[in-house]
């Protein structure tokens, strides 16, 4: 299974997705990102199956959800 | 025992939340938003669960905008410093506490801003709405930027009408400040519906959480300049502080015990009901106002006001003196000024404070009558001398 990510710049952020994604049955995992993911330091993501990617971006739209990047797919 | 100090802080707080703290030092307790590690996620977890709650609670759209604080006046004195600028003129209310109070004052003396103080009639049955809003409308001036309102007196019960005061504020473009060290869990508060910018409550009142956990909820958008500086988990390599919420404003290791022992509580009032819990202790109020009411000795203080507070003096006892004497017949309640030197001036109590009864969902009527009891032993021995 191929991951992608949705780069988020906080802990917070990075759950409020993670729980709107399994509202939808979408499994995903928080993670702190490397550094070449974040330039300014610590920042948090969560990581999910490329297999979701569409769909994911559909929730995030609907729900105001917007990651600092995505990454991957 | 008998705890009538609820006001001050709930006591006993509910099992769930007794367990919820237990549970975290046992078994969760990383360090939340600094890792992904197990343990450091199941802590922010169960932060994020708590500002899930508490923006539901208070009607908010997003759990960003829930700050966790360590008590309302931390909270307070977060809204208004970070959000007031030099030459701004700020109204409070002649009820409000010394979170609010001492703040502006020192700010004022610094020479940063100006303030006026409206009127709210507490102790006047005549008071309405109208009256008050007309007070504030007097006082606007062209630089005023803030108007703070205590919700719910800490004095009395006393209610501030947060609809018309927010809509007053939208419609002249000031910033409304809402204290709801009172009212938090007690009466029902919508930031949206009521216009409100900050809303500053403490977890452990009426939200039944432990000491140490409070709540800055903030309407999105807004941003406040910072009053601590650190480590946030996040953008670590910037000089800056992280520029967006909640994080911006939670420098240093959030309580996490505490946060999961005030979600329980606010669990625990949820599933209660904010307008049951209200009902039940505006009932218990009616019973104690009949009971001291019909007391001869015992002054009351704006006593048609029905709430989750009731203030009363024995007559030639000082309120400390009778609080210490209750306090021998087992029976806790605070005595003196209550941090309110503006409440009390205004319900003319200025000279020798009170005595507060404080209401929680664990009160009975027996602890009620139990106190009368002591109360009308106290005068009879005073009368005695």
């Amino acid at each position: 299974m191929q991951t992608c990510i949705a780069a988020f710049n906080s802990m917070t952020q990075a759950i409020h997705a993670q729980r709107i994604l399994a509202g939808a049955a979408i499994h995903a995992s928080v993670i702190k990102l490397d550094a070449q993911q974040s330039s300014r330091g610590c920042a948090y993501g969560i990581a999910f199956s490329c297999a979701q990617m569409r769909n994911v971006q559909t929730i995030f739209t609907e729900k105001n959800i917007f990651p600092r990047q995505m990454i991957g797919g | 025992m008998i705890y009538l100090d609820n006001a001050a802080t709930t006591f006993p707080k509910p099992p769930s939340v007794r367990r919820e703290v237990d549970r975290c030092l046992r078994d969760y307790c990383g360090n939340p938003g600094r890792s992904a590690h197990a343990l450091s996620l199941a802590a922010a977890e169960a932060i994020f669960d708590c500002r899930r709650e508490a923006a539901e609670l208070f009607g908010l759209p997003s759990p960003e905008q829930i700050i966790f604080t360590y008590n309302t006046t931390h909270a307070l004195n977060m809204a208004i410093k970070g959000l007031l600028r030099r030459g701004d003129h700020v109204l409070i209310s002649d009820m409000e506490h010394n979170a609010v109070y001492r703040p502006i004052w020192l700010l004022h003396a610094f020479g940063e801003i100006t303030f006026d103080i409206y009127p709210t009639y507490p102790a006047s049955p005549e008071a309405d709405v109208e009256a008050i809003l007309d007070g504030i409308r007097q006082r606007i001036r062209p630089n005023t930027r803030m108007l703070i309102a205590s919700h719910v007196s800490n004095l009395c019960s006393a209610e501030l009408p947060l609809t018309e005061i927010g809509a007053l504020c939208r419609e002249r473009g000031l910033l409304f400040v809402v204290d709801a060290a009172q009212s938090a869990g007690i009466a029902d508060i919508d930031c949206g519906a009521m216009e409100i910018d900050a809303l500053c409550a403490p977890g452990h009142k009426g939200l039944y959480g432990p000491q140490g956990s409070g709540i800055l909820a903030l309407r999105a958008g807004t941003v406040m300049a910072t009053l601590l500086e650190g480590g946030s988990g996040v953008n670590s390599l910037d000089g800056a502080m992280p520029d967006f919420a909640p994080e911006r404003y939670e420098a240093g290791t959030l309580a996490t015990p505490a946060i999961a022992g005030l979600c329980a509580g606010i669990r625990f009032v949820r599933e209660r009901g904010v307008g049951q819990i209200r009902a039940a202790e505006q009932m218990l109020y009616r019973r104690l106002r009949e009971m001291l009411g019909n007391t001869k000795g015992v002054t009351l203080y704006a006593p048609e006001r029905e709430g989750s507070t009731l203030l009363f003096n024995l007559d030639g006892i000082a309120s400390t003196q009778a609080a210490a004497m209750l306090d021998k017949a087992g029976i806790c309640l605070r005595a003196g000024f209550h941090c309110a030197p503006l409440g009390h001036r205004t319900l003319n109590t200025g000279d020798d404070g009170a005595l507060r009864v404080g209401f929680s969902v664990f009160n009975r009527t027996t602890d009620l009558e139990a106190l009368v009891r002591s109360v009308k032993e106290i005068l009879r021995e005073s009368h005695k001398n």
